[in-house]
């Protein structure tokens, strides 16, 4: 099986966001254009000079993506809408690097946007029914993971909520974040509950918003004149979905079986990761995943959290954006996001926000399925 | 597998005639659970557990019954309870069933 490394390099080299926000009147067209036309003026280019486009969407519905981009003049490039649950937008993001790296084209658009809507999936219309499905939403889900992990690590529900005071922190300096205010333990720890140890701070706001990245190959860097010190390199796409994991949790199994695909394409190691943008749509995945990722030892993360390793500043800069939990998880933008944010922290780009020196990052989705999709992206000069 | 299905094995793949219908003792043990607090049609609050049934059993998810406190290595094991004319299942702590 080939990977990015096989094939010939792609870049990051335009980000652009339309804000995370709270459900509004606004259209996902409206949305979807701002983040586009900011990538756009990222990179320094226009729209005829883009010649395939992935968007990644998973509650508009069908032709989401024509009935958007055709207000940016309509060229005839070709469209593809990718649907992956809330990895959507990672995978939008994977389908333009794979076209690029294997020469299809030299530069794509890669996007996710989505309003809050009704979800629909696969599974629920399968018909296949255990004992409690409806009862078992991702927050209880995950709220009983929190419940697993207290007890083999000895971890803590002030630990586990601190998760949450660092990323609400990062948000307040984000102006993309649909929150944007700090917040003490108290604060977090205060209710509404939601399940279990879980309250309202500890999960994230599913709101509506969009995110664009434009990658291009060398070969279309220098055809646009493209700055190659703003351009970041895909060094890996990992993309896995379920396989038998015995007794351990999928999320946890299929996240660090993904990721260590994406270290052996690229040949990065875990302690050289600088930033990484993580599914922390719940408190307890960011403790669990960075366990996963090689981070630190299992059962240690909640403690590594309280020394500052994954604070801005920190060993590694863990959701610097302030992740789903502050930042937002819209579904269809949140992985393309994820990008964007890593972009703008290698390039040194981040304002106060920023994670001194990084030169490698990653970003890390999951999606109902479960699927997993893992990045690596590296600043070369 | 559970629950049971005909679409095919989640492991192997076989499917139609080499699948069959097997019953499961009722009981478990509680891996994990968690008391929720909102939930748009079920009246909360409830108790969801993750239950592994027999000793090396599938692992499934269900309501706990009242009356326990949970806690994670529980035994539990399953009752049938009228619940406003309908029945449905429950799990509660081994010992409570027996009395």
């Amino acid at each position: 099986m080939k990977t990015l490394a096989d094939m010939r390099p792609v870049y990051v080299v335009g980000i652009g966001l339309h804000p995370y926000q709270n459900r509004s009147d606004t259209t996902y067209v409206t949305l979807g254009l701002r983040a586009v036309r900011e990538a756009l003026a990222d990179a320094g280019i226009t729209w005829p000079d883009v010649e395939s486009a992935y968007i990644g969407n998973a509650l508009v519905g069908m032709a989401a993506g024509a009935g958007m981009l055709r207000y940016l003049g309509m060229t005839g490039i070709p469209f593809a809408q990718v649907e992956n649950a809330s990895a959507s937008g990672s995978t939008a993001v994977r389908q333009a690097a794979m076209e690029v790296a294997a020469g299809f084209t030299d530069v794509s658009l890669a996007m996710g946007v989505d309003t809050v809507d009704q979800w629909r999936t696969g599974p629920a219309k399968a018909r296949v029914r255990g004992l409690a499905d409806s009862l078992a939403a991702p927050f209880t889900h995950f709220a009983m993971l929190t419940e697993k992990y207290m007890q083999e690590s000895g971890a803590t529900p002030e630990q586990i909520a601190k998760v949450a005071v660092k990323n609400h922190r990062n948000g307040a300096h984000n102006p993309y974040a649909q929150r944007q205010q700090e917040r003490t333990l108290e604060e977090v720890m205060a209710p509404p509950r939601i399940s279990g140890v879980l309250t309202r701070l500890q999960c994230t706001p599913v709101g509506e918003g969009a995110a664009a990245v434009i990658v291009m190959s060398e070969e279309g860097m220098r055809r646009h004149g493209i700055d190659r010190r703003r351009a970041i390199r895909i060094a890996a796409s990992a993309s896995r979905s379920e396989e038998i994991f015995g007794r351990e949790n999928y999320d946890v199994a299929l996240t660090r079986k993904t990721t260590f695909e994406a270290f052996e394409q690229s040949g990065i190691a875990p302690k050289e990761l600088d930033v990484l943008e993580v599914h922390d749509a719940f408190t307890i995945e960011e403790l669990l995943y960075v366990e996963a990722m090689g981070l630190c030892e299992q059962g240690e993360a909640a403690a590594a959290l309280e020394r500052g390793d994954y604070d801005i500043g920190g060993r590694h800069a863990v959701s610097p954006s302030g992740g789903l939990i502050a930042m937002g998880h819209p579904l269809g933008p949140t992985g393309t996001g994820q990008v964007a944010e890593v972009v703008r922290q290698l390039r040194g780009e981040a304002g106060v926000r920023q994670q001194p020196n990084a030169r490698v990052g990653l970003a890390h989705m999951v999606g109902i399925g479960p699927v997993c999709l893992v990045h690596i992206l590296v600043r070369d000069n | 597998m559970f629950p049971a299905q005909a679409y095919g094995c989640t492991s192997c793949g076989a499917f139609g005639d080499e699948l069959g219908i097997s019953e499961l003792p009722a009981e478990g043990t509680l891996l994990t659970f968690a008391v929720v607090h909102r939930h748009d049609r079920h009246p909360v609050p409830f108790t969801l557990g993750e239950i592994e049934i027999g000793s090396d059993g599938p692992i499934v998810r269900a309501l706990l019954g009242d009356g326990h406190e949970p806690a994670i290595g529980d035994r539990v094991r399953a009752r049938v309870v009228e619940d406003e004319g309908q029945q449905r299942l429950e799990f509660v702590a081994a010992t409570e069933v027996n009395a």
